[in-house]
């Protein structure tokens, strides 16, 4: 099946000619990932020491929220030639030409600045520039500088991720020390494998659209040979938190497990000759974070 | 399909060019859908500001 032939099929004859909806101008913001983001950044917030006003806490995750979506819009407007090429992202606002290119840049660009003027304003300057850092980083570095470049660009461009549980702890101390860093290096060594897993079942949509992702480039047997050191390397330090106080026992015993289990899935992925096993990795790599970040929080809930 | 939503209730068939009609109607819709959403975006933006100002000023009163 062509393109063309199934756009002719996904794109209604008349949603092309109509304006976007708000649901539309929501999905630019994606959502998804959104969700996943304010939870790290969440994460940051309830394990750093001292107290914030719930109002400016809620403020600040509003602002990681928002601020993360206009990224994620400022992307799609960037990569909207790829997007309708991929299978995967052919049904976004954009190729769907639901919203204008412009419309889409304007949009992000407003919210991104607001997002860190209002994070700055209501609660501190350190933890406005951070995000504004988070955002420039995956606009500037990521999606426009390595995205088309490299095979690395996930590893480097996954930093832009792992800013949210650096901003969420900058809110509440005004200062960033080896808690969010670890946090920081947990959500970074964590992104390649779980975007691997992705690009694994997906690689024919990164070579139609001409992205050099890892499986693309470097062949399937290479790239589950890197996921499996990411994730022995993130046994470690997925586990250092503990040492340094940030989580208690149940974290150590809780990220012991999950990374084994990581491990587990990589190796499985390695054996395995179909996909299977890389869409069973990418569905497990999105629980681990979220178990862990969730016990993390839980811990200083109950302690 | 679209002489269902046709307002002039031209019966089906007769209707040179329904669409137009279809699409009109589904613009303001939507547009009016975008304006609300902005309106109570905008809304809730100047509230938000008046609530971090008074919880501010609370917490410069108690010297925090």
């Amino acid at each position: 099946m062509t393109d063309t032939a199934f756009e002719s099929q996904t794109v209604p004859a008349q949603a092309a000619s109509l304006p976007g909806s708000v649901a539309d101008y929501i999905a630019l913001l994606k959502p998804r990932v959104m969700s996943l983001v304010v939870f790290s950044g969440l994460a940051g917030l309830v394990v750093a020491p001292g107290t914030l006003h719930p109002v400016l806490a809620v403020v600040a995750l509003l602002c990681i929220a928002v601020g993360a979506g206009a990224a994620g819009a400022i992307n799609m407007w960037y990569d909207r030639d790829i997007d309708a090429v991929m299978e995967r992202t052919r049904g976004r606002p954009i190729p769907q030409g639901k919203v204008n290119p412009d419309e889409a840049l304007a949009f992000g660009v407003v919210l991104s600045v607001a997002s860190v003027l209002l994070m700055g304003l209501a609660v501190n300057w350190v933890a406005a520039a951070i995000l504004g850092v988070a955002n420039a980083f995956y606009v500037f570095v990521y999606t426009m500088w390595l995205k088309r470049r490299t095979p690395q660009n996930i590893v480097i461009g996954g930093a832009a991720g792992a800013f949210p549980p650096m901003i969420g702890w900058a809110a509440v101390t005004g200062d960033v020390s080896i808690g969010p860093v670890l946090l920081f290096c947990l959500i970074f060594f964590w992104t390649p494998p779980h975007f691997w897993a992705l690009a694994l079942f997906r690689s024919g949509d990164y070579s139609r659209a001409g992205v050099p992702m890892l499986p693309v480039v470097a062949g399937e047997a290479a790239t589950k040979r890197q996921m499996l050191v990411y994730t022995l390397l993130l046994l470690p330090i997925a586990i250092a938190p503990h040492w340094f106080g940030v989580g208690g026992i149940a974290y150590l015993v809780g990220a012991t497990v999950l990374s084994l289990l990581f491990i587990l899935c990589a190796v499985r992925v390695m054996l395995d000759k179909t996909h299977r096993a890389a869409k069973q990795m990418f569905a497990y790599s999105i629980l681990y974070l979220f178990l862990l970040l969730a016990i993390l929080i839980g811990e200083k809930l109950v302690a | 399909m679209a002489n269902t939503i046709n307002p002039t209730g031209t019966p089906a068939g007769t209707s040179s060019a329904p669409e137009p009609v279809l699409d009109a109607a589904e613009r303001a819709r939507r547009q009016r859908g975008k304006n609300l959403a902005l309106f109570f975006s905008l809304l809730g933006f100047v509230a938000l500001i008046y609530v971090v100002a008074i919880v501010r000023m609370g917490l410069h009163a108690q010297g925090q």
